[in-house]
């Protein structure tokens, strides 16, 4: 392992409102610990984080979280400012308090992935802009109506009424949320597209999230923000985006944009950019969450993942095991298996009912079915990254 | 024998022979052996006491970390077999290792199985018309279940104990007598049919020592006071002998000759009585309690009633008043589908300590009766006495809890505004936060009956929440007006 920096995060002078330290590193990889200043709660690096998308983890109660050890929680500030909606929650005293998830942090986006992505018409587009529900408000032109410098104008995909998203207005109501750690206004350009345009709208993103940091710091609130690199796969873009970026005020690096199409692009990009990061603030993977993915970022030195793949695929059938690597619950060899699905699992699933059980739960379309297999899809997320963790501070990965 | 006998569910009733005898609330314990071939601690369960619904013989919301934070009671399921009859056989249950029963991985510690789910009661099934076999409905469909067929998975099961299959009517006025009278006599040919399986399964068990299925005789006759009586009386005496002389509804032969067939006396196969075809389409309040109440009369009071599918706090006292000893918690469940909150008083005791809830309901000004934080007072949010509509805009920025001062998981941790919210995102999240309370409340329900009980107090108790109902809706009739 490497030397053990502490850092007081003083790029912007003052106190900030998270604490980071490396604890240990191996190769590119490392394990830190992110303290939040406000209630001195402290994250273990490498981490996952599920994502809460509307205020809950489907079909899990906060205490389930809390039993979990998820460290940090992720909501979206586009449905949510939908619904509850702003003054609801400003009511209720944030976020963490309105689901009264307590042990942890809270992470909150911009809100301009879901426009982009639910917004957009094109099907050319790959697949983390497909949208998996069409909202009966969007026609042949999507629900995006206009980008422009001052911000997006979209239809809501609820009630059809136009909305405004600007870099501060996404930061207000982000600052109603109350998150641990927000994320500015960028703008999500798809996979296919050509480098000059992508050019472009890397710079719009950087002038979008510097007025999104202005916003923030008028008024910190102990919040964090990250900015969030964009330029596809392409490397100088990246780099770019990395020294404009890594040169402003920001607490932490979130890497978002298109990451490639697939494991090795996400691999090649990530070799390029992570050391173009500063060192001493954390980094953050937006939506990635597949362990092949997962395991090669953390070796490349990523601090955090955040993706609804575990949570997603568990109510659709499909549990990550150690024992039985990925299992497809539905599959019909499972529904004799009186076995539990991971022995080497501690979850209510796997200590107390077998996968013949799950399976026909399942397909009653019984919702228990659902809240078991999420419970035990987010244990094992935790297991790896407590894995990678102390591999990492015994110097073995 | 007796050691026999503490390797068996028993039931027995507390207090004194007076009201052991008459029918009326009464205490009892349910005693199940503990463990494998009993050698545990035996788990004792109050009655009057409230069986959990299930699916698929689970709770339908609740994981078993959650069903912790119930009191110890919520372990006792009510479990409907038809669930588990959709693609595969009783096998595929009975194959897992340590049995039947540890395919569930809540671990009951008292399941009682049913033919009939008691909040749908199969409204789709066709009215059997055969003596061999009934409709029932299950996930896939209507299907045509024999005796036999039920028998192999309640012995694939292994549940504590079942009621029989029964040819159960909708409680509907007007149904012809030939009819009632027919499933009445196809109900006690079934009982004797299972309680032969019953029987010969317990000869030929696999595990030595294995405890035989407890079986609940199932009283029929929808609508008909004598039917049910006729009925009752039938299932009766399958407990002190049976008389082959006479038919299946004990009435002697026919004609003047005198049947050559001894008098069998057989073993007392019969553990209770399920009084079925409750909460079918019968007016509650006196018409019900008068079905009750004769089918009570005919029945030996040494042995435990259950009624199935009866749910609102005061059907269910009118149950208890009648000598019922288990019931259900289906409402519970009714309620958090529809997205609304138990909020009722449990018991006197229970509105005095709440205070703010206890100065609305004596002729208080309209403005009193509101509550304090309601901003918005002309939005009609649709609550209850005994709910809240948690859906209702009215409690969008709502932070108190559910019901003030209960210590449930989800009051304990949650406001409405949250749970209001997940109900309108349709996040699954809401029904596991609502089903967590409201059986958490419904539990407290019955600890407060049975306290009411020992206390002698049954009368009071019934009449607070007969009372309290009436002024609640005195009261909101006229707010409105």
């Amino acid at each position: 392992g490497g030397a053990t920096m502490a850092s007081e995060g003083d790029a912007r002078g003052g106190d900030s409102p998270i604490r980071f330290e490396v604890l240990a590193t191996d190769g590119r990889a490392r394990a830190t610990r992110l303290t939040f200043t406000r209630g001195e709660r402290a994250c273990l690096t490498p981490m996952f984080m599920p994502v809460g998308t509307q205020g809950s983890l489907k079909g899990l109660t906060s205490q389930q979280l809390c039993d979990l050890e998820c460290q940090v929680v992720l909501g979206n500030t586009y449905h949510l400012a939908n619904r509850p909606g702003t003054e609801v929650l400003r009511a209720s005293g944030g976020l963490a308090q309105f689901m009264h998830y307590t042990r942890g942090g809270t992470l909150t986006d911009s809100g301009g992935f879901q426009i982009f992505s639910l917004g957009a018409p094109s099907a050319e587009d790959g697949a983390e802009m497909k949208s998996r529900r069409v909202s009966k408000h969007k026609d042949a032109k999507g629900l995006i109506e206009r980008v422009t410098e001052r911000g997006v104008t979209f239809k809501s995909y609820r009630d059809g009424r136009t909305m405004e998203l600007t870099p501060e207005s996404s930061v207000r109501a982000q600052k109603a949320l109350g998150a641990d750690i927000i994320v500015p206004l960028d703008e999500l350009p798809p996979y296919a597209i050509d480098p000059f345009a992508l050019k472009k709208s890397v710079f719009r993103s950087h002038r979008w999230e510097a007025r999104s940091l202005r916003e923030h710091l008028n008024d910190v609130r102990d919040q964090a923000m990250y900015a969030v690199i964009h330029g596809g796969v392409d490397d100088a873009l990246r780099r770019l985006s990395a020294e404009y970026l890594g040169g402003l005020p920001f607490d932490g690096f979130a890497i978002g944009g298109s990451l490639g199409k697939d494991t090795k692009e996400l691999t090649n990009m990530l070799a390029n950019l992570v050391p173009l990061l500063p060192s001493d603030r954390p980094n953050h993977l937006l939506g990635i969450g597949d362990e092949p993915s997962v395991r090669a970022s953390v070796k490349l030195g990523i601090d955090a993942f955040d993706s609804t793949f575990p949570t997603r695929s568990a109510r659709h059938g499909a549990l990550l095991t150690r024992t039985r690597g990925r299992v497809n619950v539905r599959n019909a060899k499972n529904k004799d298996l009186f076995e539990p699905p991971c022995f080497e699992c501690g979850c209510p699933l796997c200590s107390r009912h077998t996968l013949a059980y799950l399976h026909h739960l399942d397909r009653a379309r019984e919702p228990t079915a659902w809240t078991l297999a999420t419970e035990h899809n987010l244990w094992y997320m935790g297991n790896l990254m407590r894995e990678l963790r102390e591999k990492i501070l015994a110097d073995e990965l | 024998a007796c050691f026999a006998a503490m390797r068996e569910l028993t039931w027995t009733v507390v207090g004194d022979a007076p009201r052991a005898s008459t029918a009326g609330p009464r205490l009892g314990v349910l005693s199940v052996p503990g463990g494998v071939d009993g050698r545990d601690e035996p788990v004792r369960i109050a009655t009057p006491a409230c069986l959990t619904y299930t699916r698929r013989g689970e709770p339908a919301h609740l994981t078993p970390d959650v069903l912790a934070t119930l009191p110890p009671e919520a372990r006792a399921f009510q479990v409907c077999l038809t669930h588990f009859m959709d693609h595969l056989p009783p096998t595929h249950v009975s194959n897992c290792p340590g049995g039947g029963r540890a395919y569930f991985g809540s671990a009951p510690t008292f399941a009682l199985a049913t033919a009939r789910d008691a909040i749908t009661f199969d409204q789709h099934a066709k009215p059997s018309n055969d003596a061999s076999a009934t409709y029932v409905g299950t996930p896939v469909g209507a299907k045509k279940v024999s005796v036999e067929e039920y028998m192999r998975w309640v012995f694939a099961t292994r549940p504590h104990a079942f009621v029989q299959l029964a040819d159960e009517q909708h409680s509907v006025e007007g149904v012809n007598a030939k009819k009632t009278r027919a499933a009445v006599e196809r109900t006690a040919n079934w009982l004797d049919a299972c309680a032969a399986m019953n029987e010969t399964d317990e000869k030929n068990a696999g595990t030595p020592g294995t405890p035989p299925v407890a079986m609940f005789a199932s009283v029929q006759g929808g609508c008909d006071v004598e039917a049910r009586r006729l009925s009752a009386k039938a299932a009766a005496s399958r407990c002190l002998g049976f008389d082959a002389s006479r038919n299946a509804l004990g009435e002697p032969p026919a004609s003047n000759e005198t049947n050559a067939k001894k008098k069998t006396s057989r073993r007392d196969s019969v553990f209770g009585f399920s009084i079925g075809g409750l909460g079918t389409g019968e007016a509650p309040g006196a018409a019900r309690a008068k079905l009750v109440a004769a089918c009570v009369a005919e029945l030996p009071r040494e042995k435990p009633v259950h009624v199935a599918g009866v749910g609102a706090p005061l059907d269910l006292i009118a149950m208890i008043e009648n000598g019922v000893d288990l019931m259900d918690n289906a409402f519970a469940h009714v309620m958090t589908l529809a997205g609304r909150a138990l909020r009722f008083p449990v018991d006197a005791k229970d509105v005095e300590e709440k205070g703010e809830d206890a100065k609305t309901r004596t002729g208080a000004s309209k403005k009193r009766r509101r509550d304090a934080a309601d901003d918005d007072e002309s939005l009609f949010s649709g609550s209850d006495a005994f709910s809240l509509n948690l859906w209702s805009l009215k409690y969008r920025t709502d932070t108190r809890p559910l019901l003030e001062n209960c210590a449930c998981h989800t009051c304990a941790h949650h406001t409405r505004a949250y749970v209001h919210h997940l109900l309108q995102c349709r996040e699954m999240t809401a029904s596991v936060l609502l089903d967590a309370h409201n059986q958490f409340h419904f539990l407290r329900f019955f600890a407060a009956a049975r306290e009411a009980i020992a206390n002698d107090a049954f009368a009071a108790f019934a009449a607070f929440h007969r009372n309290r109902a009436k002024e609640e809706t005195e009261a909101g009739e006229s707010d409105e007006r």
